[in-house]
């Protein structure tokens, strides 16, 4: 087994890693504002909004991600990083959207029944009352989402973005040592799902103490 | 469909909303019709015979590691909660590996490793159904676990009291349960699985998004082309989790 | 942490079986010395590995069957031989392992001949000489110097164009894409300035497009039969049997066919392995 192939090659995956890591950085941005908006939404007492965000869950979670960045970037004309990051987060979105949706329910209503009488308005409600908490109890749910996206984002390889997947088989291209590569990034990616979730823990003892 | 009470108070349709939102689904497909309606599907259509072949070849690959994969990963699941020691880490190894490797890489080991290992030639199809059976019944045995621990310990505890045997406590007790707790995720590893079959190309299998992707090669028409691989993977995953949720108890039960 | 020290041990299980697994089939694959030829006589079947994505060389009909010069060309070679042919398809990545587990006996796809391909497998004598050449926007500049950066050229990860390219540019801007059609719908959209391609491939494009066409060509690119190491008689076979085929006109046939004119290369004529030895 020849790993000094592997080092060889060390800046390309770097530089993989660097976009690897912007890809998945702001489709968490992304996919996390667009997921908390949609599970507000669906908090709303309208039959049109839940019925309108169902849909619009089913469409984006049987549409393979792929297939939305190919639409976004060879049909829609965008350039590449925006079309990977617009594709993948509206996927992801979906799927936060569920999780924020479930936290928003195990918060007993006499909440924000109350915080109602008090005379507070929906806003204040959602960004005082019920989004803080549903911050916390969604924390290790997110954190796999967030797992997903790391893994999700090699769907940007397909528009050319030179990310780590692209790097790997760079490699094995290039030398034939498909085996060594794969492990090599197969370690790179879990590091980078360890990292996350190692986080969301510190994120969630940290929120806790307050 | 029920419609729940949300935390701002109930919402109950009223026929005005019933009538907006069939004139909303109404005016979107008006839309896409109009999007649509100047690309090439003649090409689609002609390659007809060959996407749906395509199609049944990703169902029949999806069914078949589904349908070994679920119960070698209630199998996994139980010997990594309840087995013996050494049986125990061997289930936890294969379990984590196998979640842990890039899914295109377990089936590239399976079809080019383990014949340079032993010698012998492993046929594509043999190759394609074990890699993504192997695949099936690890992420398969995660939730069947998450969906066996749901269940409150207490009830098994009960269980045991009452004389029941540790069998009869699994199976009549918490197995149902654990199945009705587990169907969102059954679900979305099941459509997991589905489009995990768009893999098997490497090994020379045509399936429906390598299909999709050859006839683009030939006649180049990408938006009518992936159109189509959207309109398809939607259909039979849409498909797939509206089989799954018929199967829940409760909602048979709700309706 | 259960679920870390899991994740640790199963870390630890995956470089090892890797390495294990890596090592015996690096060690196997070079060992073994084959003799396709008796394989397939003996068998009565061929196993040609085609390409599917690569129109006129190697496609699918609207039926699914692999057509084009390859599969062809292909057959030809097991009709001189009394075999069936049965086609498997490959792409660039899989060609060489599938070659090398024995899925398939050879290739005739569009693989060129490499020092470092070299080190894994055999290639016969060239069997197509093809001219590689930019598609860009009808109007611009064909000279291929003057797709220097910034101007971005794309093509497919792997290819060999990407050598070629930095031959006639110091430091090219080339973004790759997985698959042809990809790289020229970027171009139709504007996201590129031309797309490295062979001029066999590129022809279905340019025919398609107006707004489309070729630069002048770059060097030659010769594509070669590829083969497991170390088998002689099979390699031999394949090379008098090509250069039969091109003596008695079943090559040139089937280039006009696929492509629309006469080959403008030569085969190294009959009994000639290399040209001014007998």
């Amino acid at each position: 087994m020849r790993w000094w192939v592997i080092w060889d090659y060390r800046e390309a995956l770097w530089s993989g890693l660097q976009l690897t890591v912007e890809i998945t950085l702001l489709t968490m941005i992304g996919s996390l504002l667009l997921g908390t908006l949609v599970a507000c939404l669906r908090q709303l007492p309208s039959f049109f909004i839940e019925r309108a965000v169902q849909a619009y869950v089913e469409v984006i979670r049987n549409i393979p991600s792929v297939v939305k960045v190919f639409f976004l970037y060879f049909v829609a004309g965008l350039d590449a990083l925006p079309a990977a990051v617009l594709g993948l987060s509206l996927h992801q979105s979906s799927y936060i959207s569920d999780v924020l949706d479930s936290g928003f329910r195990s918060i007993p209503r006499e909440q924000s029944e109350a915080a109602w009488a008090c005379g507070h308005d929906r806003r204040q409600i959602f960004l005082h009352v019920l989004l803080p908490q549903v911050a916390v109890i969604t924390l290790p749910p997110l954190a796999s989402q967030f797992i997903e996206i790391v893994k999700n984002s090699a769907a940007a390889m397909l528009l050319g973005i030179k990310e780590l997947t692209f790097q790997t088989q760079n490699i094995d291209v290039e030398t034939f040592r498909g085996f060594e590569a794969a492990t090599a990034v197969t370690l790179i990616y879990l590091s980078l799902a360890l990292l996350i979730a190692g986080t969301m823990i510190l994120l969630e003892r940290r929120i806790k103490w307050r | 469909m029920a419609v729940r009470n949300s935390a701002f108070g109930s919402a109950e349709p009223t026929r005005r909303d019933r009538w907006m939102w069939r004139a909303a689904i109404t005016c979107a497909l008006l839309v896409a019709l109009l999007l649509l309606h100047g690309q090439r599907w003649d090409v689609v259509m002609a390659s007809g015979p060959f996407l749906l072949k395509s199609l049944g070849v990703s169902w029949l690959l999806t069914l078949a590691a589904i349908g070994i994969g679920l119960p070698a990963g209630i199998l996994l699941a139980l010997l990594r909660t309840a087995g013996p020691p050494p049986l125990r880490q061997i289930a936890v190894g294969v379990i984590e590996v196998v979640r842990a490797t890039p899914q295109l890489m377990v089936i590239f080991w399976i079809f080019f490793a383990v014949p340079a290992m032993t010698g012998h030639k492993v046929p594509a199809w043999t190759a394609a159904i074990v890699s993504l059976s192997l695949i099936a019944a690890s992420y398969l045995a995660e939730v069947v676990r998450a969906g066996v621990q749901s269940v409150p310990r207490i009830q098994t505890e009960s269980g045991l009291v009452t004389g029941l045997t540790r069998v009869q406590i699994f199976s009549s007790i918490v197995l149902p349960q654990a199945l009705r707790n587990m169907i969102p995720a059954l679900i979305a590893t099941l459509v997991m699985m589905f489009k995990t079959t768009s893999l098997i190309y490497v090994v020379g299998i045509t399936d429906f998004f390598r299909a999709v992707i050859l006839i683009n090669n030939r006649e180049f028409e990408p938006v009518a082309l992936y159109t189509t691989l959207a309109a398809g993977y939607f259909a039979c995953c849409w498909l797939l989790s509206w089989i799954v949720r018929r199967l829940d108890p409760a909602y048979v039960l709700a309706h | 942490m259960t679920g870390h020290f899991n994740r640790r041990t199963a870390l630890g299980l995956g470089v090892g079986l890797s390495t294990a697994v890596g090592t015996a089939a690096t060690a196997w694959a070079q060992t073994a010395v084959a003799d396709t030829l008796a394989k397939v006589k003996a068998a009565g079947t061929m196993l040609a590995g085609v390409r599917n994505d690569c129109p006129p060389i190697g496609s699918i009909d609207t039926g699914g069957k692999p057509v084009g010069f390859g599969p062809d060309l292909a057959e030809a070679f097991g009709r001189r031989l009394g075999v069936k042919t049965e086609f498997i398809p490959t792409t660039s990545r899989t060609r060489i392992p599938l070659l090398q587990n024995g899925s398939i006996d050879c290739e005739f796809g569009i693989t060129t001949p490499t020092v470092e391909r070299e080190k894994t497998v055999d290639f016969s004598i060239p069997y197509v000489w093809d001219a590689v050449a930019i598609i860009i926007k009808e109007g611009a500049s064909r000279k291929v110097a003057d797709y220097a950066p910034p101007k971005k050229v794309a093509t497919t990860q792997g290819s060999y164009i990407i050598d070629l390219f930095k031959q006639y540019i110091a430091n090219p801007d080339i973004v790759l894409f997985q698959e042809y059609p990809d790289a020229v719908q970027a171009l139709r959209n504007g996201k590129v300035d031309g797309v490295g391609i062979n001029r066999a491939s590129s022809v279905a494009y340019v025919r398609k497009d107006s707004g489309l066409q070729m630069s002048e060509d770059m060097v030659r690119d010769p594509w070669a039969i590829m083969v497991r190491p170390n088998d002689s008689n099979w390699r031999n076979w394949i090379n008098h049997t090509l250069q039969e085929l091109w003596k008695d006109g079943t090559y040139k046939m089937l280039w006009e066919k696929h492509m629309g004119e006469a080959p403008d290369f030569h085969m190294f004529s009959p009994y000639m392995l290399q040209p001014g030895i007998k």
